[in-house]
C-alpha cells in the first residue's frame, strides 16, 4: 500500500500505556511515513519529548504512573515558541473531561478503535497548522527586522531632513513657530532664509498623505529652497522650480499646499503666494487690524511646469507688523465629540486683542485645549513673525587665506537682449560668480543691494522708461509694478549689459561693476555739486528727485566710486574691499 | 453459560493484519498476554473490593478490545469500569465472569485467525 | 459609503456619483467606478458630490488622478452640486482652474 503524505517524515512520540494499542499506533505512523517514538506513561512521555523533540505527540488520557493531562501540561511547558500538535488518545466521552484535556494544551482527540485515515488526517490538518504557525513566526521575525530596518532608515531620514531643514535661519527671535512632533512626519514642512538682499523667505508647506510619500517631497524642497534663497533667486523663481521638482517627483495626486512669504524691511514690502492653504494674515500695527491672505493659486506639484502660473500678492510691511500662517490641522483639529476647531473661533482670538505678542502662544494653547484629551493631535503647525530687521548674521571666516583655484583677477562680461529681459533674472549668475572669489563671497549681501539697484534702475528706468515718483504713494507702488510687467511684455528692442572686472589689490581687491542699458539716459548733474559721483561730461538739466529716487544714496554709502557716462545709460562703480574690513 | 456469545469484528481484524503485516501474530499475541494480565488483576482486585484497580484495568481492557473488534467485550468491560467509578460492587461477579468466557472465546478464534489467514 | 457610475448620451459621457464620505478609503470604488468604463468614446465626466458628506485632501487627489485619466489638461470634468463647505475647498484650493465646478 502507498502511502499518501510524503512531504517529510516527522517524529511522532506514542505514550500509550496499552501494550496492543501502542503496536497499532506505531504501525500507522511507520505505515504514514513518519517516525514512531513510544512511552508506556506520562512520565516516559516527558522524558522521551525532552530526548527526540518530536513534532506531534499522542497521549492518552489514561496512564499509571503520570496521566497524559498532566505530561501535556509539561510538555506544553517546554513548547513556547513552537507550536507542538497533541492529540489525546481516549476512550473517554464525557464532556468535563475533554475540557480538562483541551485545557491542558490538547489540540485534538483520537478515539478507539484507532483508525489510520482517522490519525493520518489529524497529523495533516495538524502539520498544516503548525506550518503556517511556524510561517507566521518567520513572517512576524520578518516583520520585526523591517520594522528596525525602518525605524533605523526613518531616523537616518530624519536626520539629514532636520540637517537640511534646520539650515536655514528658523531660529532667529523674530520666528515663532510651532509644529507638532506628529506633523514632521505627516507632511508639515518649514523652510526659512535670508538672500542676499537682506530679504527673508519663509515657506510653509503641507503635502498630502501621511508618512514617507510626504517625508520624501519634503527633501527636495527644502534644497531647492535654501539653495535658491541663498543665491538670490526670486520667490516666483523658487516656487516655479520646487514645482517643477515636486511635479515631477510626487505620483498624480500627490501635492503640497503651501504659503510663502518674501520679506524686504528695507523696501517695506511682504510678498505672499499661497495655495491650497487657509487664509493667512498679516496684522498691520498702522490700523491695528489685520488684512486677510487667501490662497489664490493650486498647490506646488500639481501643475506642470509650463502651465504653472503663479500669482503673488504684494502688500506694503512696517516694523512691528506681524504676519500669521497655518496649515489646515490648526482649523480642523477636533475635540472629543469631533467638533472641528474652525475658522470662526480662530477668528474671534485674534480679533480679541489684534496683534497682542502672547497672541501666538494663546492659539497654540486655545487649539490644544480644544483637542483635550482626544487622540487626534497630528500635524498642527503655526507660525509667526515679528517683522523686525533681521540682526546681521556672524560673518564668515574672515581670516581665510586666499586659495588656490579660486578667482582673483578676472574680468565678465554679460550680454542680455530683449528676450531675456522679460522673464530672466540674471542676478543669481552673478552673485554665483561672486560667491567663488575670496574676499567678495563674504561681502555678497552687499554687493547683492548694489547689483539689485543698479540692475533695476537699468532696466525698469532705462529700458523700460518708467518714472519712480510712482512709487512714491502705495497705490502708485503697485500700479509701478503693474506697469513693468506691462512694458516687459510688450517689449520690443532693449538690452542690457553687465560688466565685471575684479582685481586683487596687496590687502584686499577691487570690483567694477559697469551696467549700460539701451535706454535713452537721465540726468544726473543737479546731483553732481554735492556728492562725489563723477560725470565724464555736463549733462543737461532735471530734477534731483528723480535721480534721488533711484537709490544713488544707497550705492554711495557702499560704494567708493560712482561714475555715470553720459548721456547717463551707462553706470560704473567700484568696489573696493580690505582683508581686514569689518564687515 | 457453555454458548457464549460475542461480537468480533473480523473486518476490523483483517484490516489489522494488512497494516502491521508481519508484525499481526506480534499484536494478537501482545492482545492476549496483556488481556490476560489485566483480567488476571482484575480477578484479585474484585474479591478485595478494590474498585480503583478494578477501574483502571477494566478501561485499559476496553480500550484494547475495540481497537481490535472485540466489541461485546468491550461492552462488558465498559459496564464493570462505570460500576466500579460508581462504587456499585453488585454485579462484579458476574461481569468478572463474563468477561472470563468472552475473552476465552476470543482468544480461540484469535489463534484460529493466527493459524489460517484466509480462512474466512 | 458608494460610489456608482453611468454612461449617458451614446457613452459620451460619465457620471460619477458619490454617496457619503469621499476620502482616502473612497480610492479604490473611485477608481473602479471610471477604470471599468469603456473610455473610448468618452467626451465628459460629471463627478455628482450632492450626496458627499465628506472631503478630504486625498479626495482632491483622487480628483487630479481621474483628471490625468481623462487626458489631463484635455479633460472636460466638471464637479457638481458642491455644497458650500465643498466649495469652499476647492475655493481654497484653486481646484476651479483645473475642474468646472457647480
Amino acid at each position: 500500500m502507498v502511502t499518501t503524505v510524503k512531504n517529510s517524515a516527522l517524529t511522532v512520540l506514542i505514550a500509550e500505556d496499552s501494550a496492543p494499542d501502542r503496536l497499532i499506533l506505531e504501525s500507522i505512523v511507520k505505515k504514514s511515513g513518519h517516525i514512531p517514538v513510544v512511552a508506556a506513561d506520562g512520565a516516559q512521555a516527558v522524558q522521551a519529548f525532552e530526548k527526540h523533540l518530536p513534532d506531534i505527540v499522542l497521549l492518552d488520557v489514561l496512564m499509571p504512573v503520570m496521566g497524559g493531562v498532566e505530561a501535556a501540561k509539561i510538555i506544553r511547558g517546554q513548547t513556547q515558541d513552537t507550536i507542538v500538535p497533541i492529540i489525546f488518545l481516549t476512550s473517554l466521552s464525557d464532556d468535563e473531561s475533554l475540557v480538562e484535556c483541551i485545557e491542558a494544551g490538547g489540540d485534538d482527540f483520537l478515539t478507539k478503535p484507532y483508525n489510520r485515515v482517522v490519525l493520518e488526517s489529524k497529523i495533516k490538518a495538524l502539520t498544516r497548522v503548525r506550518e503556517m504557525h511556524k510561517t507566521m513566526v518567520r513572517q512576524k521575525q520578518t516583520i520585526e527586522l523591517h520594522n528596525q530596518h525602518l525605524i533605523r532608515e526613518q531616523t537616518v531620514a530624519k536626520q539629514l531632513y532636520d540637517k537640511i531643514a534646520h539650515s536655514g535661519c528658523l531660529d532667529l527671535n523674530i520666528i515663532k513657530y510651532y509644529m507638532s512632533p506628529q506633523a514632521v512626519f505627516n507632511g508639515d514642512v518649514l523652510v526659512a532664509e535670508v538672500g542676499p538682499a537682506g530679504n527673508m523667505m519663509i515657506l510653509l508647506g503641507d503635502f498630502t498623505g501621511h508618512g514617507l510619500p510626504a517625508a520624501i517631497g519634503s527633501m527636495p524642497l527644502a534644497s531647492t529652497f535654501y539653495g535658491m534663497v541663498r543665491k538670490g533667486f526670486s520667490m516666483l523663481d523658487i516656487l516655479t522650480e520646487i514645482n517643477s521638482k515636486l511635479h515631477d517627483i510626487l505620483p498624480i495626486g500627490f501635492f503640497c499646499c503651501a504659503t510663502c512669504i518674501d520679506v524686504n524691511l528695507d523696501k517695506r514690502r511682504l510678498k505672499v503666494w499661497s495655495g491650497g492653504m487657509p487664509d493667512s494674515m498679516l496684522y498691520k500695527v498702522s490700523t491695528n487690524s489685520y488684512e486677510i491672505i487667501k490662497a489664490k493659486n493650486l498647490p506646488l506639484g500639481v501643475l506642470s511646469e509650463k502651465e504653472f502660473k503663479c500669482q503673488e500678492m504684494r502688500l506694503p510691511l512696517e516694523p512691528c507688523d506681524r504676519f500669521f500662517m497655518w496649515s489646515d490641522g490648526i482649523v480642523e483639529a477636533r475635540n472629543e465629540d469631533g467638533e472641528m476647531f474652525g475658522d470662526e473661533r480662530l477668528r474671534r482670538l485674534l480679533e480679541r486683542r489684534p496683534g497682542s505678542p502672547g497672541l501666538f502662544d494663546e492659539i497654540i494653547g486655545q487649539v490644544h485645549n480644544h483637542i483635550g484629551t482626544s487622540d487626534k493631535d497630528d500635524d498642527i503647525s503655526v507660525i509667526e513673525l515679528d517683522v523686525q530687521h533681521i540682526p546681521k548674521r556672524p560673518a564668515a571666516d574672515e581670516t581665510k587665506k586666499i586659495q588656490e583655484g579660486h578667482l582673483q583677477d578676472w574680468a565678465f562680461s554679460f550680454y542680455l537682449a530683449t528676450t531675456s529681459l522679460e522673464k530672466y533674472d540674471p542676478l543669481p549668475l552673478i552673485i554665483n560668480l561672486i560667491n567663488d572669489v575670496p574676499g567678495l563671497k563674504e561681502r555678497s549681501s552687499t554687493l547683492y543691494t548694489v547689483l539689485a539697484e543698479l540692475y533695476a534702475n537699468a532696466l525698469e528706468h532705462g529700458v523700460l522708461g518708467l518714472s519712480s515718483e510712482l512709487k512714491a504713494t502705495p497705490s502708485g507702488f503697485a500700479e509701478f509694478y503693474d506697469l513693468k510687467h506691462a512694458r516687459l511684455s510688450a517689449l520690443d528692442e532693449g538690452n542690457i549689459e553687465i560688466d565685471l572686472q575684479h582685481k586683487l589689490h596687496p590687502d584686499g581687491g577691487e570690483l567694477t561693476i559697469r551696467i549700460l542699458d539701451s535706454g535713452a539716459g537721465f540726468d544726473f548733474t543737479a546731483r553732481e555739486a554735492e556728492s562725489k559721483v563723477e560725470t565724464t561730461s555736463p549733462g543737461q538739466s532735471g530734477d534731483s528727485l528723480n535721480f534721488h529716487g533711484r537709490g544713488f544714496d544707497l550705492l554711495e554709502s557702499i560704494c567708493d566710486r560712482i561714475v555715470v557716462h553720459p548721456p547717463g545709460n551707462c553706470v560704473e562703480v567700484a568696489f573696493v574691499w580690505k582683508r581686514d574690513d569689518v564687515l | 453459560m457453555s454458548d457464549i456469545s460475542y461480537d468480533l469484528d473480523l473486518t476490523l481484524i483483517e484490516g489489522l493484519r494488512e497494516l502491521l503485516e508481519d508484525k499481526f501474530a506480534e499484536l494478537i499475541e501482545t492482545f492476549k498476554t496483556d488481556s490476560a494480565r489485566r483480567i488476571a488483576l482484575i480477578a484479585r482486585a474484585v474479591p478485595a473490593q478494590d474498585l480503583d484497580v478494578v477501574s483502571q484495568e477494566a478501561h485499559g481492557l476496553k480500550g484494547s478490545c475495540r481497537n481490535l473488534g472485540a466489541n461485546s467485550l468491550a461492552a462488558i468491560c465498559d459496564q464493570m469500569e462505570q460500576d466500579a467509578n460508581a462504587g456499585d460492587a453488585s454485579q462484579m461477579e458476574q461481569l468478572l465472569t463474563a468477561i472470563e468466557q468472552q475473552f476465552a472465546a476470543i482468544a480461540a478464534v484469535m489463534d484460529d485467525l493466527l493459524e489460517y489467514p484466509n480462512s474466512d | 459609503m458608494s460610489i456608482n457610475a453611468k454612461t449617458t448620451g451614446d457613452g459620451k459621457s460619465l457620471t460619477i456619483v458619490i454617496d457619503g464620505r469621499f476620502d482616502a478609503s473612497s480610492l479604490n470604488d473611485f477608481r473602479r467606478s471610471y477604470e471599468d468604463v469603456d473610455a473610448a468614446g468618452l467626451e465628459s465626466i460629471i463627478v455628482d458630490l450632492q450626496k458627499a458628506i465628506h472631503l478630504d485632501s486625498s479626495a482632491l487627489g483622487m480628483l487630479l488622478v481621474l483628471r490625468d485619466f481623462a487626458g489631463g489638461e484635455k479633460s472636460h470634468i466638471s464637479i457638481v452640486n458642491c455644497s458650500p463647505e465643498v466649495r469652499k475647498i476647492f475655493t481654497i484650493s484653486s481646484f476651479e482652474q483645473l475642474f468646472t465646478i457647480q
